[in-house]
């Protein structure tokens, strides 16, 4: 019924090299960031992205999230769910991002800033399903599609990470699936 | 179908990601990593609500309180130690710390007479500063000025080494965080770095608050319009928790700094997103309508001492701006105007009367 992500396997693997440079990293190998960079700069990202509907956002989060993951790279204890770690150091910076802004912004409203004249060039999105993605899915199906899809994560450990019930996050992906099966069925037809 | 949209997914958020490698690594080699391994949060902790629960968590206070009693009656201080740190806490209770340069307490003085009634009987001087902090926050506890849960707590440092300021400050936040998560309760803690000057002092002791809740109303009256002078006695009087809140939701700069005043999340109040859902839910309003909205926790205006969200918003197409009032505790609309060309989508306007006091603003009661 759904759309698998990574495979068990795909995701163990992804799991453990993080797990590998973030060892690295705790002892201050800033080499070892760039590498993890590598390997995870599209999960950080995306997140960012479905959260702000930014891309200029999104950006500055995903850089903060890093430099994040360096500075506490120590208390970070092998659990084998490495992503559920970085995602939570990368929500509390979701979080005071919009509290410094103190503003709730229509999320769409974000998303027209982004692509649309007023913008500054780097914060146009260019892909035409990623328009698509923004302008139809809600913030809460973005996040749950791009923390499965892109990042790996199971839904349980979704739920774990958001404090949202099962439940919650398999209806809201459900949802954002059944959007998304509607634009890449209008592209076909298109 | 389902693994073309898979790939499409993936592709489309890879090909859209920034290039900021060297950005990232060369932003990490200017940072200090933080050598100290905290414990984790205890928000996903289940909370002890049964009477043995509570009695523990009071016990072990009052074992750090006493502590703090003994530990203090014992030790040695140099005579000829001179300051060179001050550490502000206030939660109602305003305390004020000197340190010397390995962080023992030089000197304890209450700010105020919630402080007096804390520190009464404690000797702190000659104790670590972690010592210190544990004994005074179970003191805070056992004479109810802290509840298991939904706390704040302002720390502020004044050290004669700015560049360190940041790194104490995160390690007293650590040692505070950990003698609450120790003891199952939850606390947000704002911190700031202080540079008190003769004037800041005199306002503090005039407000009979301490040097570091002074600097932070002195930011507050500075950054967000609301306030001016006259309202720094009113806020001097407000909890460190009701500080938080507003600080937590002011509008950013205007220069786009980053703030330096660190802000967690504050406990007990309804989240400004429920408080924005709650004026679009009365207005049969959907949130993709809206074009802008800002939501910013303020004192009530009414000689009450409630907290209040106000929710401006403003529909795209529409020149109408909304101004609604909610109460940050119960989540309930307590006011509501509106303002401009457009019309008021729920329910039928009054018309407006010639002379109408609000100057055009249609009233909306709730």
């Amino acid at each position: 019924m759904f759309v698998c992500a990574l495979t068990t396997e795909e995701t163990e693997t992804k799991n453990s090299r993080i797990e590998a440079l973030l060892a690295l990293i705790a002892r201050g190998d800033t080499a070892a960031v760039g590498r993890l960079y590598d390997l995870i700069k599209t999960d950080v990202f995306a997140y960012a992205l479905s959260k702000t509907g930014n891309k200029q956002d999104a950006d500055d989060i995903m850089q903060d999230t890093f430099v994040k993951i360096f500075k506490f790279a120590k208390q970070y204890t092998p659990k084998g769910k490495p992503m559920a770690w970085i995602i939570t150091i990368e929500l509390n910076l979701i979080r005071r991002h919009f509290q410094v802004n103190a503003r709730t912004v229509s999320l769409e409203g974000q998303y027209e800033r982004a692509f649309m004249n007023e913008s500054p060039e780097q914060s146009v999105i260019n892909n035409a399903f990623l328009k698509e993605l923004l302008l139809r899915l809600n913030e809460d199906e973005r996040e749950v599609i791009s923390l499965h899809i892109v990042s790996g994560m199971k839904h349980r450990e979704i739920a774990k990470v958001l404090g949202k019930p099962l439940s919650t996050v398999l209806s809201k992906y459900n949802r954002a699936i059944k959007k998304l099966q509607l634009v890449v069925k209008e592209e076909r037809n298109a | 179908m389902r693994k073309e949209l898979k790939e499409k997914l993936q592709g489309a958020f890879a090909e859209e990601t920034p290039d900021c490698k060297q950005n990232v690594i060369l932003a990490c080699e200017q940072v200090t990593q933080d050598p100290a391994p905290v414990k984790p949060s205890s928000q996903g902790r289940e909370r002890q609500s049964n009477f043995f629960g509570r009695l523990a968590t009071a016990l072990a206070c009052a074992f750090v309180f006493i502590l703090g009693i003994f530990v203090g009656s014992i030790l040695p201080v140099s005579q000829t130690a001179t300051a060179e740190t001050f550490v502000y806490l206030d939660v109602n209770p305003s305390i004020e710390l000197s340190l010397d340069e390995n962080n023992y307490v030089l000197s304890c003085n209450a700010a105020n007479d919630d402080a007096e009634a804390v520190l009464q009987n404690m000797q702190l001087k000659g104790v670590e500063i972690k010592t210190a902090l544990n004994a005074i926050v179970g003191a805070m506890y056992v004479k109810g000025y802290l509840a298991a849960e939904d706390n704040s707590m302002l720390i502020s440092v004044d050290t004669n080494d700015a560049k360190n300021t940041g790194l104490f400050l995160t390690y007293l936040t650590d040692q505070v965080n950990q003698v609450f998560a120790d003891s199952d309760m939850e606390c947000s803690i704002i911190a700031q770095g202080v540079s008190a000057d003769e004037e800041l002092k005199r306002r503090a002791e005039e407000n009979g608050v301490s040097v570091g809740k002074m600097q932070l109303v002195e930011k507050m009256i500075d950054e967000i319009e609301e306030f001016d002078e006259n309202s720094r006695a009113q806020l001097s009087q407000m909890s460190i928790k009701e500080l938080n809140l507003i600080y937590a939701t002011k509008p950013e700069k205007e220069d786009g700094k980053k703030d330096d005043v660190i802000s967690g999340n504050v406990g007990g109040y309804v989240s400004t997103n429920d408080a924005l859902a709650t004026v679009l839910t009365a207005l049969s309003i959907e949130q993709n309508s809206v074009e802008w909205s800002k939501v910013s926790a303020l004192p009530a205006h009414r000689g009450d001492m409630r907290m209040i969200y106000a929710v401006t918003l403003k529909l795209k197409n529409d020149y109408t701006v909304y101004r609604y009032e909610v109460d940050c505790v119960t989540g309930e609309i307590v006011d509501g105007n509106t303002q401009g060309g457009g019309e008021q989508p729920n329910e039928p306007n009054e018309p407006n009367e010639p002379n109408d006091p609000n100057g055009g603003f249609h009233s909306g009661s709730h």
